[in-house]
Formats: structure tokens, C-alpha cells, sequence
């Protein structure tokens, strides 16, 4: 498969690892190198280093999982003196995620990242349903959505990506405000707010309640959401949720995705994407259209 | 660590809702008193791995000890010789094996299976009934309704045997209860030479998720990477 140009940076194959479910790109160097993915986004990045909630944090559910981790995270400092080392030595394109409560905050992280030469684009966190502010509280307004963008493409020399929520009434909305502000991309999506009881101790199974679904449970919504997405706006679409096969990847392709992410299963089977590509670009070929051709075809054949 | 298939070459009963199934992978590293692996069931709809320990290892092939707990130990205690297995291993930390001194509750005799039958250690070996119990050569049995060994529960039978545990490592493992309750009837002396082998509920199992944490006096560890095994005295539980 040809690279794929999108947002000013090359990949050299659409699939990327989901943040949150791929450590600071060192975790899985035992199943292969991370310079067969696309793309990886690290672990979501605040100003200081974040305790996250007390466990028990995850939680099995039929075809998902929930968690609420609460962004445990070692912290902006931390990240530059003990990761980046590292994530220098490699060539795939790296993305940052990044969180904070407040945007002042979220402008003083975007400028620390600025000065880290081997982090090529920004995704902002703006979806996350596990902490108490900041997170799902900017994701969730047109209004904030907009006015944030807008705040960090000021300050930001790098591409950014905006990481849209599922926990809104119409995500159409949401992208547009992000594309309007001067989002390069759009990233969907992040796990859908949810929780489960435990009946025997009569309790949520979760200490924080209530956590994020994510795994082949919200993978139906996801696409419908690319879909949605890819009418309402014309930046990159990063689509995901519940991708576990080439298939899955193809849906979001054919919903509009220019290129993909794998988050949950890589926890199932943590060597799978680099065999996921081999058998994406089978199914690829087998359709008879060029990558490019198949973005969102789902659209056109659905007019004609 | 690497990720294989793995199939399933015995499984039989080894106690009440206990079964010994051995698993023939493609290729293994050699591991370590204590580790574990990560096992799911290939071919069956979405489900998280489970960590169990390796119980033994000859080479490729691994023994579990896998006690029926939810749904997914229910189905795997049902799987027949042929049915492939996702393994990932091994993983954590592990026990020096210089001799030491065991108190293993219940079905976390598994993470012990290196010291069973060694002459240099001591095993105190507990559960609730003597159908509860593996069948293995341990030196003190206790079980809740007195059917074999001591009557009651295991932290009593060992306090009624202190002085076994000279200057000997003191490893643990079990429930957080039985941890706590471990914990809490012992002296400093006891306390500081022993390590605890945590369960915990796991996301991915070797360190990425950061589901499965327990809180220390460092803060949150995670019990998959920074564990399974962790001094006692760090615990926070
Ligand atoms: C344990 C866990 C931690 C996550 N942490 C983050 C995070 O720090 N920042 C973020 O933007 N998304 C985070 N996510 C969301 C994923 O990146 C992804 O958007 C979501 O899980 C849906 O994809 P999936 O079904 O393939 O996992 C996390 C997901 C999981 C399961
Ligand atoms: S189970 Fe994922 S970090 Fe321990």
C-alpha cells in the first residue's frame, strides 16, 4: 500500500494504536516494533502527573470492557526526560494526546509539546468520560469545542487532532466546531460513558461508578458516527472503536476514516495489528479499489 | 513475554471446581517460580484474557491450575484436549527459589508449583473442605471443617506453627482477604521477610492498561508488572 499523506504527515499504512492502550510506544516491543504501525498516540498527557482512581478500575462487559483509569499519567516532565529518549529512535508518526482541566492548562501543555521535536501532531482529549473536569466537560459543547480548538491552534506547531465524544446528541455538530476553529483531524471515538452493577455486593462494580465502554460492544455506534461525521465535515477522519480485524477497519474506511485505530484489542492480543495490516491490505486489494477510493465510498454507493 | 497459540493437551479434575489442564504452546520462554500467563480462548467471542499462574513448565508445554470463578473460567474448565488457547507469557515478577517457607490459600497453591516437593521448603497449604484441596505433598494442611489437617483457618494453623518460619523467605498468596487477615496476626519480624502474591482483576496483564493497580505505601502499582508479588509491607490493602 502507497503512504498515506493526510493532515501534513505521512503514514506509512492507515493503522494507529489508540492512546491509552499503547504506554508511551515501549510496552509491546516483545510482539514487534512499533515502526510497523502507522501511527501510535500515547498514553493522554497532563501538565502534572496524575494519580488516576482507585481501583477497581475495569470491568468486563458483554463484548467491552469499562474502565475508569482516570488518566493516570506520569506527567508532562516525566514524559520528556523518561520517554521521549525513546520515542526518538523510531519512525512512525507519533501523537501525543493531551489532557487538562482548564485552558490555560491545555495551552501550557500544547507549548510543551511544541518544543519536543520527534512528537509530530496533538490529539486533544476533549472526550474522556472518567474524570471529574476537563475531559468530556469541553467534548460535550459545540461552544467549547470551538472555543478550546481555536485557543490551541493559536499556540500549536504541530497538526491537531481533535478527539470527538460519543456522548452527545449529535457529534455532527461537534466535528463541525472543531473543523471551523482549524482542527487538521478528527479522532472518534472515545468510549461511551457506562456502568455495571454488581448484584451480589449491590454495588457499581466500578469505585468511580461509572467508566468508558469500549471493545466490539460500541463498534456499530462508532461507524455510525464516522459516517455522520464524514458528512458534516471535510478534515481526516481517525476512526475507531472495536476494531479486532481487517474487516472492522474496512467499515470505518468505507465510513469515511482515512486512517484507523486499534485500542482494546491490543490488550487481547497484543500482537495482532501488524498481522490486522497484512490482512487489511489483502481485503483491500480484493475490493479492486485504490485506498483513497474506498475513504467513505460507503456514501457514494449509497447515492448512486 | 511473547503471545502463541496454545492447545490444550489434558484437562482433568484436580479438586472440587479445580482443574489441571496442560497446554502445549508453539514456543515459550522459560519461566520463573511465581509468574503467569494470560489466557483466553480462541475463536469464541470477545472476552479479556485471565492471568493464571504457571503451575509447571516443561518447556513449551504449561500446566494451569484453574479454579471455576465467572464465566470464563467456567467455560475453560469445560474445554476438551484440541481446544486452542491465546497465551501470553510469561509475565510478572518472581519468587527467588532459595528455599522458603509457603502459606498458599486455596487455589493460589498454583503460584508454588516450583517449591512443591522440594525437601529445603515448608508448605502450609489451606481451603475450605479436603475436596477443596489439590493433591500435592505439602507439610501442614488446615482446612475450615477440620476434614484434613488442621481445623480452621490457614493463618491460625500457621500461627500455631510460628516457629517453623526461621530465617527462611516467607512468601504468601491468596485472596486480598486472607492476605490482610495474614498481615495483620503477624509480628514486624514475620512481616519483613514476607512477600505477597496478589490476585487481581486484569485488563491486559503485562503492564499497559494500568486496570489492575493496588495501592502501596509507593502509590498505585500495577499488580501485573510491579507484582504479582509485592514485600508485604508495602501493601496498603
Ligand atoms: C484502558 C483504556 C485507557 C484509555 N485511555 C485513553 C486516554 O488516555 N486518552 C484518550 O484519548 N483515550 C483513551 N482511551 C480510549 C481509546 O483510545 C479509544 O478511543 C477507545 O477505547 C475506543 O477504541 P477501542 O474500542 O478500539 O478500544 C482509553 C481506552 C482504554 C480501554
Ligand atoms: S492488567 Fe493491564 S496494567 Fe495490569
Amino acid at each position: 500500500m502507497k503512504s498515506i499523506k493526510t493532515a501534513g504527515l505521512i503514514f506509512a499504512n492507515p493503522f494507529i494504536a489508540a492512546s491509552g492502550t499503547f504506554g508511551y510506544a515501549d510496552s509491546y516491543l516483545d510482539f514487534y516494533h512499533p515502526d510497523l504501525l502507522g501511527g501510535f498516540v500515547l498514553k493522554g498527557i497532563s501538565l502534572e502527573p496524575r494519580k488516576g482512581n482507585p481501583p477497581m478500575r475495569i470491568i468486563e462487559t458483554p463484548s467491552g470492557m469499562i474502565n475508569a483509569i482516570g488518566l493516570e499519567n506520569i506527567g508532562i516532565e516525566r514524559l520528556i526526560k523518561d520517554k521521549i529518549p525513546f520515542i526518538e529512535t523510531l519512525h512512525s508518526v507519533a501523537i501525543a494526546n493531551l489532557y487538562a482541566e482548564t485552558k490555560d492548562d491545555f495551552i501550557k501543555l500544547t507549548e510543551k509539546i511544541n518544543e519536543i521535536k520527534r512528537i509530530d501532531a496533538i490529539e486533544i482529549n476533549i472526550s474522556c468520560p472518567n474524570v471529574k473536569s476537563g475531559g468530556m466537560q469541553f467534548g460535550v459543547s459545540p461552544k467549547m469545542t470551538e472555543y478550546l480548538t481555536k485557543n490551541i491552534k493559536k499556540v500549536s506547531s504541530k497538526p491537531v487532532i481533535v478527539k470527538l465524544s460519543p456522548n452527545v446528541a449529535d457529534i455532527g455538530e461537534i466535528a463541525k466546531a472543531a473543523e471551523g476553529a482549524g482542527a487538521d483531524a478528527l479522532s472518534l471515538i472515545n468510549t461511551i460513558s457506562a456502568m455495571i452493577i454488581d448484584t451480589k455486593t449491590m454495588l457499581p462494580a466500578l469505585a468511580n461508578v461509572t467508566g468508558g465502554l469500549s471493545g466490539p460492544a460500541i463498534l456499530p455506534i462508532a461507524v455510525r458516527m464516522v459516517y455522520q461525521v464524514y458528512e458534516a465535515v471535510s478534515i481526516p477522519i481517525i476512526g475507531g472503536g472495536g476494531i479486532s480485524s481487517a474487516n472492522d477497519a474496512l467499515q470505518f474506511v468505507m465510513a469515511g476514516a482515512s486512517l484507523v485505530s486499534i485500542g482494546t484489542y491490543n490488550f487481547i492480543s497484543p500482537a495482532s495489528i501488524p498481522v490486522i495490516i497484512k490482512q487489511f491490505n489483502n481485503e483491500v486489494k480484493k475490493t479492486d479499489y485504490s485506498y483513497s477510493d474506498l475513504i467513505g465510498i460507503a456514501h457514494r454507493q449509497h447515492s448512486t | 513475554m511473547i503471545e502463541t497459540q496454545g492447545i490444550i493437551v489434558s484437562n482433568k479434575p484436580a479438586a472440587e471446581s479445580i482443574h489441571r489442564i496442560e497446554v502445549e504452546t508453539e514456543r515459550m520462554e522459560l519461566s520463573k517460580p511465581g509468574q503467569f500467563a494470560m489466557v483466553g480462548i480462541s475463536n469464541e467471542d470477545f472476552h479479556l484474557n485471565r492471568p493464571f499462574s504457571i503451575y509447571r513448565q516443561k518447556e513449551n508445554k504449561l500446566t494451569f491450575l484453574i479454579q471455576k470463578r465467572g464465566a470464563i473460567t467456567s467455560r475453560l474448565i469445560k474445554k476438551s484436549a484440541g481446544t486452542k488457547l491465546r497465551i501470553i507469557g510469561p509475565l510478572g515478577n518472581w519468587f527467588s527459589d532459595a528455599p522458603a517457607v509457603i502459606v498458599a490459600a486455596g487455589s493460589s497453591i498454583a503460584a508454588f508449583g516450583d517449591f512443591i516437593g522440594r525437601n529445603n521448603s515448608t508448605i502450609f497449604y489451606g481451603a475450605a473442605t479436603k475436596y477443596d484441596l489439590i493433591d500435592i505433598k505439602a507439610d501442614f494442611f488446615s482446612t475450615m471443617d477440620g476434614s484434613r489437617g488442621f481445623r480452621g483457618n490457614l493463618v491460625e494453623l500457621f500461627m500455631t506453627k510460628r516457629e517453623q518460619s526461621d530465617k527462611r523467605n516467607l512468601y504468601i498468596a491468596g485472596p486480598a482477604a486472607f492476605i490482610k487477615a495474614f498481615r495483620n496476626r503477624i509480628d514486624d519480624d514475620l512481616a519483613n521477610r514476607c512477600c505477597a502474591s496478589l490476585e487481581a482483576y486484569m485488563g491486559c496483564g503485562f503492564g499497559v492498561c494500568l486496570g489492575c493497580v493496588v495501592n502501596t505505601k509507593n502509590g498505585y502499582r500495577r499488580v501485573c508488572k510491579d507484582g504479582t508479588i509485592f514485600p508485604l509491607k508495602e501493601l496498603l490493602l
